[in-house]
């Protein structure tokens, strides 16, 4: 036995009710640019470039002996927090590129910070009874300040250079009306998207560009599929008065747009769930992506659509 | 459909492959049974990146302006050497830049030096002239050489000190026109890591000992051979390869090569102190067995070819003012010409008297022996030139390169930024691969339930067709060799949810064309063909920025891509090859009343 989630030949009113989304939209949009602009990124080292460390301690000194053991070696500058929760006894120790300027320690002395660190930790807090240290250095990351401008660089290329190659293509399989559209709603999904890594002040690293790259791959997914039925519906009835045409095809995608989305944040939320770290964020800048994706399929991408095939009708009069 | 049955065995073989390419990932070749299973199955297992396995990952980059400015300096000792005395006031390398001030005695000689400097160094070009003053620079083809030279000769020193400890397949590459790159996975070490990568090298010349062949050369010294050497006491002959592997036998003395099973986590220095130890009383007590190391090109095999050399080191690198591939003067073929300054030409001219010509001299980099070419002639002045063996222009061209990479890589260190580095400890690693299977297990678990409640009987077809990708996706990455990262394991995951998007949109279709009246067998052959299209378009449009990922990503990041690109194109495979498959056979079997969908 099967059951259906949207009931047969059901006809939401999408297309007249467009003006209401479009304002929600706008301000989703609007507040993210303003956060970018007011907040900008947390970036993470990937792109601001220094050092991040990630230590698991056996028994939890606190964050007060951390400090102290950091000061003692002559990186007090360092910013210490915990990671995950309190019984992972974790702790990220990070330098940003911009604290070492005005710190004075140069890139040289930077090599060495890991090791100092590490030493530092196992001869104040020595082995236990099986002689292992007490103190295990997880992870270690260091991006040269040019490195991390060049990685800055490359990322917000990588970016632009999809769109357009998306743009491209969509001129190329379907009419110049429907590029435009297609592109508008991408763009919308990766402003809220950036918009909420700003908001939030989250790390913005290499692992959340490679989730916004993904958002596009993914986002424009759902906007071909009803435009692909627009097209086949422009072609069985022509003659029908084309928002009426338009709606008609959201709504006989609109099950699979719902099933889609919502298997796929099914696995990006278990990824949420048990990733871990990087994987975490990763999964989070995705399940916004995604809403915000179908989302705007709907309600941006086949708007825009109508005013282009208005416009493209008052010229052919 | 057509060729219905080919089909059906095209989708059992491509199966079967995939289940031998995968198993070696989770069970060990040797453990598989039975063994005529263990035999054909690929060995290829799939590489676990950095982030997963642990290691270590640097990057480094050559200090361009330094590297150049280095070079200028020699080179205004080299046109001092060549610039007529009668000509030239004063040769000066100017501080900071890599320009040379030429100060001629009268203002209309500058012409004259100007020529007699192109003629003796193409790389010259002039930068500005005043008064009796010349500036040169290098030209811009040359400054790039020479910033690859710096690279090409980092990457010997390197590679050949990771050698030496032995570990797990380390990866050293050139990135771009001044980086380099260091991938050490598994390596517990990273504090060592950076000590090796840091350091100079040594480079040493020491005399070899070996027998004459009973071959003159053509001034009428004997030829040596360094495959044997004679017993001090006995007078005998000894082949010294027997030698040494018999008495490796009998202490069981092996050093694992990179790649090969850890057992005795020794370094390769520790390795050759144990087997002159045992070798004691076996050769001449002034001597000591070191190797040179040759890759079989084929196959990779390393062999080991041992020489002995003298304990005491004849010259180091600290003199060495420069090596460089040059023709030969007479021949025209590509010889490599080098120079040494200071204490280090006498103690060169001392060696290469005419007692020892015809003996070997060993270059020794790092303690592993790079060359050991015959003294020919009498160096007097401090500099000569080593010429090739057999072979042809292309590969003399190519040993003299190697053999002027490893001169100045013991003699001239390259100045060095530490740029990028990621260290992963093994147990992050094992934590990321432990959290990401609970990720996997939870996500195709809602998954399946979901289909399989939404569409039933269809549903099963969708949850076949899922599991089979995940399982394509490994096999592809374990017959390409890729990496599977952290990122890559999230993209697999996120796969699973877009590869179920093709069978929906099949299944969506499919609920439509039922609507419409047609029998069973016509639903599924229109829901196919027109979602064709559709899926098609949006797959593609998937693949756009993942190959951006491939192009711009750097480590994980890549891998991502790598794992998309692979997931689209095998999700396309079951949703519009096998499911269709299983429909068709379906409703083929028996006439179908009833589609579940």
């Amino acid at each position: 036995m099967s059951f259906r989630l949207i009931k047969k030949n059901v006809n939401f009113d999408f297309i007249g009710k467009q003006k209401i989304f479009l304002i929600i939209s706008g301000v989703f949009v609007l507040g993210s640019l303003i956060s970018i602009a007011l907040k900008g990124f947390n970036y993470g080292i990937d792109f601001a470039g220094g050092i991040e460390l990630q230590f698991q301690f056996k028994e939890d000194p606190g964050i007060g002996e951390v400090r102290e053991i950091l000061k003692n070696v002559g990186f007090g500058a360092s910013s210490v927090q915990r990671f995950g929760e309190a019984e992972d006894k974790e702790y990220l120790i990070f330098l940003k590129a911009e604290q070492l300027e005005k710190e004075h320690i140069d890139e040289a002395s930077l090599a060495a910070f890991s090791v100092k660190v590490s030493d530092a930790f196992k001869a104040k807090l020595g082995k236990d009874q099986f002689g292992n240290e007490k103190v295990d250095v997880r992870r270690v990351d260091m991006v040269g300040a040019k490195v991390g401008s060049d990685l800055k660089k490359s990322g917000l290329l990588s970016v632009i250079f999809s769109v357009i190659l998306i743009l491209i293509y969509i001129w190329f399989r379907f009419e110049y009306k429907y590029a435009p559209g297609a592109i508008i709603a991408l763009i919308h999904d990766v402003v809220i998207t950036l918009g909420a890594f700003s908001f939030l002040q989250k790390e913005f690293n290499l692992t959340i560009l490679a989730a916004v790259l993904t958002i596009i791959g993914y986002s424009i997914n759902d906007t071909i599929v009803i435009f692909d039925r627009v097209r086949e519906d422009v072609r069985l009835r022509g003659g029908e008065h084309f928002p009426n045409l338009v709606n008609r095809s959201i709504n006989e995608t609109l099950s699979r747009t719902i099933l889609t989305t919502l298997t796929t944040l099914f696995v990006v939320v278990s990824l949420f769930i048990y990733g871990q770290g990087v994987i975490k964020d990763f999964a989070f800048a995705l399940l916004v992506g995604m809403v915000s994706g179908t989302y705007s399929t709907v309600f941006i991408a086949s708007p825009v659509l109508l005013v282009l095939h208005e416009r493209e009708n008052k010229k052919k009069l | 459909m057509r060729f219905f049955k080919w089909r059906v065995a095209v989708v059992f073989f491509v199966c079967l492959v995939a289940v031998l390419y995968v198993l070696p990932t989770f069970v060990p070749v040797s453990k598989i049974k039975p063994a005529w299973l263990a035999s054909i199955v690929p060995h290829d297992k799939i590489n676990l990146g950095l982030d997963l396995a642990g290691g270590v990952h640097i990057v480094m980059g050559i200090r361009k302006e330094a590297t150049l400015e280095a070079t200028a300096q020699r080179d205004a000792e080299f046109l001092q050497r060549t610039l007529k005395e009668d000509l030239v006031e004063k040769v000066e390398h100017i501080p900071k830049t890599a320009h040379i001030r030429v100060i001629a005695k009268s203002e209309n000689q500058i012409e004259e030096i100007r020529n007699q400097t192109h003629k003796a160094a193409w790389y010259f070009a002039t930068n500005e002239i005043n008064g009796k003053e010349i500036v040169f620079k290098y030209t811009g083809e040359y400054e790039a050489q020479v910033v690859r030279q710096a690279l090409d000769q980092t990457v010997q020193r390197i590679g050949n000190r990771i050698d030496e400890f032995g570990v797990a397949e380390p990866s050293i590459q050139t990135q771009g026109k001044d980086r380099i790159v260091i991938q050490i996975p598994g390596y517990k070490d990273p504090a060592a890591a950076k000590d090796i990568i840091g350091r100079t090298a040594q480079l040493q010349f020491r005399m070899v000992l070996g027998v004459p062949t009973g071959q003159l050369t053509r001034e009428g010294k004997p030829h040596y051979d360094a495959r044997f050497f004679i017993d001090e006491k006995t007078k005998n002959r000894v082949n010294l390869l027997q030698l040494v592997e018999q008495t490796q036998k009998e202490n069981n003395l092996f050093f694992k090569e990179a790649g090969e099973k850890d057992k005795t986590e020794q370094t390769f220095s520790e390795f050759i102190q144990k087997v002159n130890k045992a070798l004691e009383g076996k050769i001449p007590k002034d001597y000591e067995v070191l190797f040179e190391k040759q890759e079989n090109e084929e196959t990779g095999e390393i062999v080991r070819i041992p020489y002995l050399v003298t304990k005491e080191i004849s010259l180091t690198g600290e003199n060495l003012k420069n090596a460089y591939v040059q023709p030969n003067p007479q021949t025209n073929e590509p010889v490599v010409g080098f120079q040494f300054g200071g204490a280090g030409s006498k103690i060169l001219a001392d060696l290469t008297r005419s007692e020892n010509h015809g003996k070997l001299m060993a270059l020794i980099l790092d303690g592993v022996i790079k060359s050991a070419p015959a003294i020919a002639a009498s160096l007097t002045n401090g500099s000569g030139i080593i010429t090739l063996g057999s072979g042809t222009y292309e590969e003399k061209q190519k040993e003299a390169q190697n053999i002027a990479i490893v001169l100045r890589a013991g003699a001239l260190p390259a100045p060095l930024d530490f740029l990028f580095e990621r260290t992963v400890g093994p147990s992050l690693g094992r934590d990321s691969i432990e959290s990401s299977q609970k990720a996997f297990m939870l996500g195709c678990l809602f998954v399946i339930v979901f289909m399989l409640i939404y569409y039933s009987l269809s549903g099963v077809v969708a949850v076949i067709a899922v599991l089979l990708n995940v399982l394509f996706i490994l096999a592809t990455l374990a017959m390409l060799k890729a990496t599977l990262t952290l990122p890559g394991i999230a993209g697999i995951i996120l796969t699973i949810g877009m590869a179920v998007d093709a069978n929906v949109l099949v299944f969506e279709r499919m609920r439509e064309e039922l609507d419409t009246g047609k029998t069973p067998s016509a639903v599924i052959e229109a829901s196919f063909t027109r979602a064709w299209l559709t899926v098609l378009d949006s797959n593609l449009t998937t693949l756009i920025p993942a190959f951006v990922l491939l192009k711009y990503g750097t480590g994980s990041i890549k891998g991502f891509g790598i794992t998309l690109i692979i997931g689209v194109v095998c999700s396309l495979f079951t949703a519009f090859y096998v499911s269709k498959l299983i429909f068709t056979s379906v409703s083929k079997g028996r006439a179908m009343k009833k589609l579940y969908v």
